[in-house]
């Protein structure tokens, strides 16, 4: 797969300079990295930032990848960083329960896994917490807005009876 | 005696003046978060930590993002002694990140003089 991805760099690149290696890519140029990130497809973005980590260029190489902060390659940049932020972020608009999603009853059982998720619990929403308490436990009224703190001692001291 | 008396209060002043330089200094000196690379955290955990905590835009918390897995460490926070305390404490008590099964801690940070 490595060499099969560098094979397609180096004709985006059009072979100038050669990608022998991923450490190669540290020896672009600032314009020439941009360049070449730019032609890169959408979905091969994550393997060529694989590249450019293994290549161990370190922070002269993120700067290469900022543009050097010049206004020049500020098109590149953030088109760049808009691509790939796209591709390896959840998406923002969708709306699900992160307890619901993240919390799954197959983990129930890990009580040491669980209690390490104690502050990810307690800064979810009382509604999403709601639902989430709801679905899976005898729950008849919901806990109130700021009640995070009784909700998740409800929620574990339910783990520990089962 | 009249002498002594004269300059007991100034060496006091100095004193103080001094003290007060030095509180000074370290206060408005400029000091800034660093936050290091592990392999047990996501994008997408950084960019909430770093919205939430240091109040970035998503887009600048995303490049900071990129920057610690390229780097191992990028600067989050630039502050006084106080602010960029506070700013670490919060950053390494956010807790684990819930989307990977084996994370069981926040990230790491630490303050370091500019």
């Amino acid at each position: 797969m490595e060499q099969l991805v560098l094979e397609l760099l180096n004709e985006l690149n059009g072979g100038n300079p050669p990608l022998r290696e991923p450490s190669d890519l540290a020896l672009l140029s600032t314009r020439q990295l941009l360049e070449l990130g730019d032609r890169c497809p959408t979905e091969l973005l994550p393997l060529f930032v694989r590249f450019l980590k293994e290549s161990r260029g370190g922070p002269r190489l993120f700067d290469k990848l900022m543009g050097e902060h010049e206004e020049e390659n500020r098109i590149l940049v953030d088109r760049f960083f808009s691509r790939y932020m796209e591709l390896v972020m959840e998406p923002a608009e969708v709306d699900f329960n992160p307890l619901a999603m993240y919390l799954l009853p197959e983990m129930f059982h890990d009580l040491a896994l669980i209690q390490t998720r104690e502050p990810f619990f307690k800064r979810q929403t009382i509604v999403h917490i709601n639902e989430f308490l709801m679905l899976h436990f005898e729950l008849n009224e919901g806990f109130a807005p700021g009640e995070q703190d009784q909700a998740w001692n409800f929620f574990f001291g339910e783990l520990l009876k089962v | 005696m009249s002498t002594k008396n004269s300059n007991a209060p100034v060496k006091e002043v100095q004193g103080k003046t001094e003290v007060q330089e030095e509180v000074k200094t370290k206060t408005l000196r400029h000091w800034k978060v660093v936050l290091y690379n592990d392999e047990d955290h996501t994008y997408d955990y950084v960019v909430s930590v770093l919205v939430a905590v240091c109040g970035m835009a998503k887009e600048q918390a995303f490049r900071c993002a990129v920057e610690v897995d390229l780097c191992g460490r990028t600067t989050v926070f630039y502050g006084s002694h106080e602010d960029c305390k506070n700013v670490a404490a919060k950053i390494n008590s956010w807790g684990p990140d819930h989307r990977l099964l084996r994370s069981r801690g926040s990230m790491n940070s630490a303050v370091e003089g500019d």
